[in-house]
Formats: structure tokens, sequence, C-alpha cells
């Protein structure tokens, strides 16, 4: 219809008239308009042919998205309908009724897996399932994508030049933790493409936390927090608790020592301290803020508590408000209140409030002595404290 | 007939202007497509879940100003602090509202007065009290109850009060996604060579869309005609525009009813302008200043094109050309405000593009266009202008703004596509064509009145009453 138009268009602006066997028909708008409209006026004119044109396109475009969505829903729907009595009745069955009817189920799967779509469908629903559940359902669930006859069609999505197949298989391998694909993996991270090379990152660290680490070190160019975080999710995930602290808590990259640090205080790896230490004074703040953390949780002697007050003007508001709650484990109590007073009588209020909860742990008189206090931010610090905990 | 020079002169200036405008709204276009593809490209695979369980993620604030709400105030707070986040408190400010909103909030979550230390660090009417819940459940809510000093010194409160890293301000009102928070502080954290100062969000219409237990349940194109008319306007101002101007860091607006900032920036800038009823502008404005005036470092205003925030618009013409008026007002005091950044190569992009499109293209537009159509009749009414031509040219602007309109439609469809059904395409693409003939010049004849009213009537700051008719009346039974 629209090439039609463009013809049709394109006779009546540019043929005075058309020759149709023996007849000959003249083109009215090209005698009255065209003939007769300066050269820029023309210019408007194919202009204003061209939008109504893009016009159609976009109105055709508009239908075909709004049904193509309409229709995959149905489908989608229906497919559901289908195949999630028969999960279900999978997951609940005792694993001796299983392993006796494995072959029936298998053929009742693979009567609903056939294409594309209802394989993307089936990996999104068993994918979704073995994230939110553990043990049996977690076990049968893998088992499940084990039997079925889905790892040709990951692997032509992992190799396929559409990103967005190649993020999808990367999900799934990553959720279900299939090793097999890790040579993938590395051929991935070679590749150009900044969202596909960090999604493959990801998925290895998945497989392989402590070799996948070790991968970052060679890395250019800073870490944004929410790879950080991403990350350190994925380490905390695995369970894995021999990692190679050390080394990453040595990098110059500043989001790799944090990385390192923030790792080795979560699975409570004390024989670090003195790695850790050495990160107190450097320039980044990142780093500084959890090496101080690290000792926080570390601490143990007046000594650790002294170097932590030492280093209180070093860190982010955040830290100096946990150090401040931590003074309630200083062995020297004196020592504690002394620091949390001067804290109450010279810091914002933010971190006064702070100050006097861990000072309503440590001996109440004081905080009462704050009741009638000259200063007007130190009673109403007071107050808040006393009306909120 | 000989022309006179001075109507040439006229001529060429409507005509470059007009031909800057057609260019820009072309580059809009392609400048959008290149946008929302890297965008959907880099966060379309997200699980946006697993930041519940992040180690580090910014604390944030939701602070949502509210004057004479007590209809639909709880529906709205329970939406509140439904919000997926583990790091977030709701600051509900009760602008010295004249009805039972204050009660209505105490009584429905069991709230008593506490004293909140806080700081004023940046200027705002007395606050009367802070209210926090006896039920654990709520622990994350906070009431200001303050004296009536109008949203932004409503803001300012919660900004006194807040305690966290980030603040998103946002109407009372409006429905936010349960996911909203968790995507709108993702740019804050995935870009490590730019400083973000604030992201701001996409608004939807919501009228008539059916609301379950503070959610959308089922987006419903708009019965009213002039709700109608505002989707497909906010389809173009958030999806193509606000996307393309993002693509070039030259965002000067997020949305008042949606944005969340570095609350620690909008601190040392002042907080919220009482002064001005275009707060949201001027604020973003302010803080660009700031960090090239004072900060000097690579910085970033981050736009996110998912719809997250729905809101109830004008149904009536009547408070629908409140709204507007306001929005000049509000438009002009800013950019009169900040007119030392006006072509200032000192604001890099901002100065030199930005600041110089909301001049000639926001504000001056619809002065030019009004000025255009009493030339062009006046022209014809003396014969000095060929009516063919002219024909011509009207073609050309209906032609283009429908296609652009259009292309705003088919964005919609292809990326988030919210409104199913033919019918919707059906009534998309007949109000596409009415808008042209009837709702924009309306909305040009708003804007002149709003120019009226600030240069010749001195309003500067009234706000009007917005009518909401509430979605819990509209809620699913």
């Amino acid at each position: 219809m629209i090439a039609l138009l463009i013809i049709v268009g394109g006779y009546f602006f540019v043929h005075p008239s058309m020759l149709r066997g023996n007849s000959i028909f003249a083109n009215s708008l090209y005698e009255n308009v065209v003939a007769h409209s300066p050269e820029w006026l023309l210019v408007v004119d194919y202009l204003i042919f061209l939008f109504l044109v893009t016009s159609l396109v976009i109105l055709f475009l508009i239908v075909v998205y709004i049904k193509r969505e309409n229709k995959s829903k149905i489908i989608e729907k229906q497919y559901f309908d289908k195949i999630i009595p028969l999960f279900f009745s999978y997951i609940y069955q005792d694993n001796a009724y299983v392993k006796g009817s494995q072959d029936d189920l298998i053929k009742t799967f693979q009567k609903l897996i056939k294409d594309e779509r209802s394989k993307k469908l089936f990996l999104t629903l068993i994918s979704q399932v073995h994230a939110m559940t553990v043990g049996e359902v977690k076990e049968k669930t893998a088992l499940l994508l084990r039997i079925m006859p889905c790892r040709d069609w990951l692997y032509r999505n992992l190799h396929s030049l559409v990103l967005v197949r190649q993020l999808f298989a990367l999900k799934v391998i990553a959720e279900f933790h299939l090793t097999e694909y890790s040579k993938d993996m590395r051929w991935l991270l070679k590749r150009k493409n900044y969202i596909l090379r960090y999604e493959a990152y990801a998925t290895l660290l998945k497989l392989h936390v402590n070799e996948t680490l070790l991968l970052f070190t060679g890395l250019q160019g800073a870490l944004d927090l929410w790879e950080m975080n991403m990350i350190i999710k994925i380490a905390l995930d695995s369970g894995e608790q021999e990692l190679e602290y050390a080394l990453l808590i040595r990098q110059d990259m500043p989001e790799l020592a944090a990385i390192g640090i923030i790792l080795a205080r979560l699975n409570r790896k004390k024989d670090l301290k003195s790695a850790i230490l050495t990160k107190l004074d450097v320039d980044s703040q990142l780093v500084r803020d959890e090496a101080v953390l690290a000792c926080l949780d570390f601490a143990q002697s007046l000594s650790d508590y002294i170097l932590l007050i030492d280093h209180f003007e070093k860190v982010s508001e955040k830290v100096q408000k946990r150090i401040l709650r931590s003074m309630i484990s200083c062995p020297d109590q004196s020592f504690a209140i002394h620091f949390l007073k001067k804290i109450v009588e010279t810091k914002p209020v933010p971190l006064k409030i702070v100050a006097l909860i861990s000072l309503l742990d440590l001996d109440l008189n004081v905080v009462q002595s704050y009741e009638n206090h000259s200063d007007a931010s130190i009673r109403q610090s007071f107050l808040q404290v006393v009306s909120f905990y | 007939m000989e022309v006179p020079s001075w109507m040439n002169i006229l001529n060429h200036l409507f005509f470059v202007y007009a031909f800057s405008l057609f260019g820009l709204y072309t580059l809009i276009g392609v400048l959008s497509i290149f946008e929302l593809k890297s965008y959907l490209k880099k966060n379309s695979n997200i699980d946006y879940k697993s930041m519940l369980s992040f180690y580090k993620l910014p604390s944030v604030s939701v602070i949502a100003p509210a004057y004479n709400e007590q209809m639909t105030i709880i529906e709205n707070i329970r939406c509140l602090i439904a919000l997926q986040y583990p790091d977030f408190e709701v600051i509900i400010v009760n602008d010295g509202s004249k009805d039972n909103t204050l009660s209505t909030v105490i009584d429905y979550f069991d709230l008593i007065k506490v004293d909140r230390a806080y700081e004023l660090q940046v200027p705002c009417a007395p606050i009367r009290g802070v209210y926090k819940s006896t039920n654990p459940a709520y622990s994350h809510l906070f009431i200001i109850d303050k004296e009536n000093g109008g949203k932004a010194d409503a803001l300012n409160a919660g900004i006194n009060v807040a305690r966290n890293e980030l603040f998103l301000g946002i109407d009372v009102d409006s429905i936010i996604e349960p996911d909203a928070l968790l995507r709108m502080v993702k740019p804050f954290m995935d870009d490590p060579k730019h400083v973000v100062i604030a992201s701001g969000g996409v608004i939807r219409v919501a009228n008539s869309c059916e609301v379950t237990d503070g959610k959308i349940s089922n987006v419903v194109f708009p019965r009213n005609m002039w709700a109608k008319f505002q989707v497909l306007e906010y389809f173009r101002a958030f999806t193509l525009g606000r996307m393309a101007w993002s693509r070039l860091n030259g965002l000067l607006i997020i949305s008042g009813a949606f944005g969340l900032f570095d609350r620690k920036r909008v601190i040392k800038v002042g907080g919220y302008d009482k002064t001005t009823v275009g707060e949201d502008f001027e604020l973003v404005v302010r803080l660009r200043r700031y960090m090239h005036e004072v900060e000097k470092k690579r910085y970033r205003v981050a736009f996110i094109p998912d719809p997250l925030c729905w809101t109830e618009v004008p149904e009536s013409y009547r408070i629908l050309s409140r709204q507007r008026n306001r929005w000049t007002r509000g438009a002009i005091d800013t950019i009169l405000k900040h007119k030392k950044m006006m072509l200032n190569p000192k604001y890099g992009l901002i100065g030199m593009v930005s600041f110089p499109n909301w001049v000639f293209f926001e504000w001056l537009a619809p002065i030019i266009q009004a000025t255009g159509i009493i030339y062009t009749v006046v022209l014809l009414f003396f014969g000095l202008a060929n009516a063919m031509v002219m024909i011509t040219l009207l073609l050309f602007v209906l032609t283009f703004s429908i296609m652009y309109s259009l292309f705003a439609v088919l964005f919609e469809a292809y990326t988030f596509h919210k409104y199913h059904g033919m019918g919707y395409v059906g009534q998309s693409i007949l109000f596409v064509f009415l808008e042209m003939l009837f709702y924009q010049p309306l909305n040009m004849y708003f804007a002149l009145t709003g120019n009226f009213d600030f240069f010749f009537r001195k309003k500067k700051k009234g706000w009007g009453v917005m009518t909401r008719t509430g979605f819990s009346k509209k809620k699913k039974e």
C-alpha cells in the first residue's frame, strides 16, 4: 500500500500526464500547482508527501506492534495454562514416582516445548522457580532442565548475533550453574559489547568465583558501584569461603581493594587484619571506609578503638555513625564516654543523636545531663533520643 | 508588487525560527531513539529485585507534601510505604491542611508526636511537630505537621527532617510502581565517569486507570477528552523530549511529581525556591549552575524512561488552563532568574543549547506562533501573501506534527506497551488529529495568558486549586 502511494505520489509530483494505451491522462495537480510553484515550495511539497508516507508507515507499525503484543500475551497465557499444571504435578511428585514416569514426563513436556518461543517460556518458568526455591524443588527444576532438550538451544542462543538471546542464555546458565559453558563464557569476555562482556563476567563469577575474581585484577578502568555490588553479592551467595582476599586487598584499583576488604569482613577473616590496616590511610574514601568498617568488626582491644578514633575524621558520615555505635563494645567505658561526649558537644545533629544513643547504653546519667544544656541542638537531640528510643 | 524590506526581514526571521524548530524536533526524534535503545540494551536484562540484597546502596527519603488530601491520603501512604527498597523512609509533609488530613493519618497509622531533632538547613515555615507510628510495621513512616507555605516550602521541611543520602520528591497523590526506587537509584550507581546529581522519571496519566491496593492494576486509555490529549502530550514530552535531552546530558527539568535528588547537594544550593511556582525546573537549573560554578566535576542528570509514576491530570478546561498558566509563569521566572546562563559558554551545553532551547522554543514559542498567525492573516487580508503558498506551509506544519505525535505513540507501542487493543489505537489516532486543530492552539492560548499574568498582572506565586477526583473512587470493587 505504501509502495503504491509512493508511486502514485511520484506521478502527481513529477509527471504532467500519464499514457495508458492510446489515451493520455493529464495530471491536473501538476498542471495547476507543481508547474507554477517556485522551487523551494516544491521542496516543501515533497516534504509534506514524505511526512504523509512516514505517518502511514508509523501507523502501520503501531497496529503491527499492538497486535503482536496482544497475540503474544494470548499465546503466553495459553502456554502457561497447559504447562503450569504439568510442571506442578512434576514438582509435587515423590522422587520414586518421577523416576518411574520420567519418560512419560519427558514426552509430555517435549510435546509442549517445540518452538523457540515455548522453549524460552519454559526456561523462564523453571529459572524463576529455581531462583525462588530451595531444597527438593530447586533440585527438581535443575533435573528437569537436564532431561529436557534445551542444551543445544542454549548453546545456539549463546552464540547468536542477537544480544537479547545471548543475555537470556547467560541468565539461564548462571541460574542453573551450568559449568560446561565456561569455555563459551571466556570467549564472550573478549567481545566488544560492554553489556555482553559484563554479563559474561557475572555469569562466570557465578560458575567459578575465585578464578573469576582473579580475572578482575587484570581489568583496566574502574568498576562502578553497581558492578561492585553484583560481585559482592555473587561471591557471598556462592558460599565460597576461601577466596583470594589478600590479593584483592593489595590491588591498586580502589573498587577491587574494597571488594576484598568487604568480603574478608563479611566472611570473618580476622587473619587479614594486618593487610586491611595498610589501607586505612589510602587516598580512596571508598577503601578507607571499608577498611575502618572491617577494623571495627575485628576490634577487640582498646588500641583498636583508639586507632578507629584516630581515623574518625577521615571517613564518611555513614561510617562515623557506625564507629559511634560500636563504642558501646569498647573495653574501656570511660574512654568511650569521653569520646562520645566530645561528639555530642562538637558535631552536627545526626552524629550527636547517634552518640547519645550509644551513651544511653553506657551511662544514663551522662545523657540526662544534656536535658537542660545551653546548646539548643543538643537539647533537641536529647529529646529525640529520649522520645524515640 | 514590491515587498517592503521590513517585511522581507520579518519573513526571513519567521523562516529561520520555523526551520530551527522543525530541525530541533527532528533531532529530538532521532536522539530519543538512540537513548532509548541504549537504555533498553543496558537495563532490559536487569533483575532489579537483586538490588534488595546489595551490600552498598544509597539510602533514600521519600518526601511527599500533602495539602487537603484527606480523601486519598491513606491509600497514597500505603502505596509509598510498600515501595521495594532496603533502606528508605517515607516523610509526608502536612502543609497546614485545612481539612482532616493530619487527624486521618494519625488515626489510621497510630501516630504519636515525637521530638525528632533536625537542623534548619534549607528555609521552611515553622514545623509544628513530627509524628511517628507506634506500629513497628510503619517504623519508616514519618509525618511532619507544619504551617502552610506551599509545595516548595513543604519539600524543604522534608529535606530538613530527612536523614538519607538521596530524596525522592513526589506528589502524594501520584501512584508509584513498587520497584520505582530501585530503578531510579540505579543511575546513581552505574556511572563511574559522572557524578549523578539527580534522576527523573516518566510521568504517566492515571485517569480512568484501575487502582487496587495503591497500585495500578489495569492501565486504561482515559475516558475524559482532556486527559486523552494529555496522554499524547506526555508521550511526546517524556518519551521523546526528555529522552533526547538526557542523551545530550542537557535535561533542565525533572518533574516535581517524581524526581530523585542528591540531598546534600540540594542543601548546598539552598533547597527548593519558595518564591517561584516552577520550583522543580528552578531546582535543576540551580543544581546545574552549582555544578558548573562550584564543584566543576563531570556530572549528569539521569532520566529513566520506564513508566514508574502515574498521576491524575486535569479533566476540565478550567483546571488545565490554570495548570498551564502556572507552568508558563514558573518557566519564565526560572529563565529570568538564571538569565546569566543564556548563551554562556561557561555552562557548556547547558548554556549554549539547553537554556536557549527553553528561551526560544518553550517560553517564546507561543508568542512567536501567535505573532506568526496574526501576521499571516494580515498579509492575506491585504493580498500580500499567496494563498497557495500559505496553504502548503500550513499543510507542512500539520503533517509534520501528526507524524511526530504518531511517532511518540509508536514509541510507546514498541517499548512499554502499557495500552492495549485496537480501540486505543483508533482513539489515539483520532486525538492526534484533533490535537492539532484544537488542543495545541488552546495550549498556546494558556501559555500566552501565563505570559500576560507574569508580566502585566505580576502574578508570580499563585498555584490555584487542582481538584482531583481521587483514585480510591475508581478502585475496583
